[in-house]
């Protein structure tokens, strides 16, 4: 179980305190962590660091309370995430051909990554990119659906659709893997 | 109050089903407690900058300069992309004065060689130019040797013999 923050650490870290700052990056940093994880981000640490060194200065201007500070926290993370597929997509990985080591199918690079690490995250990447980001966010990020509305910028009702295809699709293979190993 | 509630998490993979109408499906409810575990990892150990804030707050030294407020931070780094932006102002103008440069000297070479190949008298004038430049040494007349002061002049050994020798015509012949 995760560590909770109190009324007064996230008091202190509103105010500036070291003490606060301390609390709020062991509390919700292992969520960060597990948000990039989850969406196969290779380095995800460094990046998690990134969100940190971003957030924690500006602190003073969130509103909201808990839940303000979590879905602050998970705008910045979700930024960074889109940046990180754009500089990813630009930067293509040269090496020499060779066609019995050319795996390319109809799915991206990062659905690559995330196929390789097995288990739920190959299950997850077959799910369109909406889908999957309504899935991190909601159950690894802890964020309800309104939170994730405001952070993907779209309506309540448009994330609860994504939410529902999402998890449709992942039963389904869910099922498809569980007959292939019977 | 906090941010994850004790006991939350199977609640809340619970209303996610729910909400989906796949609230019996305990496959998926295994697969999205998997994905929660992603959660679960410990903190990251911060590096030097976040250390820095982590330890002395908003004020940290890594992240604000000695005095400055957390206010003033943002001015600062407006004053640096400003300075990077005159900067690179002045290396675009500086590029648009030699790209200037270059075009009206192309200009003028241009000009030069239209006038050369539609004017007699101006290829004759430069022909007659070059040639008084490349063939002055056939005309010229050798060089006269400096006239130098008789100092810098080495003086011509004097004969020794007839200086040092007594004439015969001289002498008297003794009694």
């Amino acid at each position: 179980m995760a560590a909770q923050l109190t009324d007064d650490e996230l008091s202190a870290a509103l105010s500036g305190d070291p003490s606060g700052f301390s609390a709020v990056y062991s509390v919700i940093s292992p969520a960060v962590l597990g948000y990039f994880r989850a969406r196969g981000v290779d380095d995800a640490e460094a990046l998690t660091q990134d969100v940190f060194v971003d957030v924690l200065p500006k602190l003073s201007n969130v509103r909201g309370g808990h839940s303000g500070l979590r879905t602050f926290i998970f705008s910045v993370a979700h930024a960074r995430l889109v940046d990180y597929h754009r500089r990813s997509a630009r930067t293509p990985h040269f090496t020499e051909f060779d066609p019995l080591e050319d795996h390319r199918r109809s799915s991206s690079a990062e659905d690559e990554v995330l196929g390789s690490m097995g288990g739920i995250t190959s299950a997850l990447a077959t799910l369109n990119d909406d889908q999957r980001e309504v899935l991190v966010l909601r159950i690894v990020a802890d964020l309800s659906v309104e939170q994730v509305a405001g952070i993907m910028d779209k309506t309540p009702g448009a994330i609860k659709q994504l939410q529902r295809r999402g998890l449709i699709a992942l039963r389904e293979l869910v099922k498809e893997k569980d007959h292939a190993a019977s | 109050m906090s941010v994850t509630p004790a006991g939350r998490e199977e609640g809340e993979i619970q209303a996610i089903l729910l909400d989906s109408g796949l609230e019996d499906d305990a496959d998926l409810r295994r697969s999205l407690e998997e994905l929660r575990g992603f959660a679960h990892d410990s903190a990251p150990q911060p590096r030097a900058e976040l250390a820095a804030l982590l330890v002395h707050g908003a004020s940290a030294s890594g992240v604000l300069a000695h005095g400055e407020t957390p206010q003033s931070m943002p001015m600062r780094r407006a004053s640096n992309i400003a300075s990077l932006e005159l900067h690179r102002r002045n290396r675009q103008r500086r590029m648009g004065f030699v790209v200037g440069a270059a075009v009206v000297g192309a200009m003028g070479l241009g000009a030069g060689a239209v006038a050369a190949a539609s004017s007699e008298d101006f290829r004759n004038s430069v022909g007659h130019t070059v040639v008084r430049i490349f063939q002055p040494t056939s005309d010229t007349t050798a060089p006269t040797p400096m006239p130098t002061s008789p100092a810098d002049v080495p003086a011509a050994p004097a004969p020794s013999g007839a200086a040092t020798k007594p004439s015969v015509t001289d002498t008297a012949p003794s009694p």
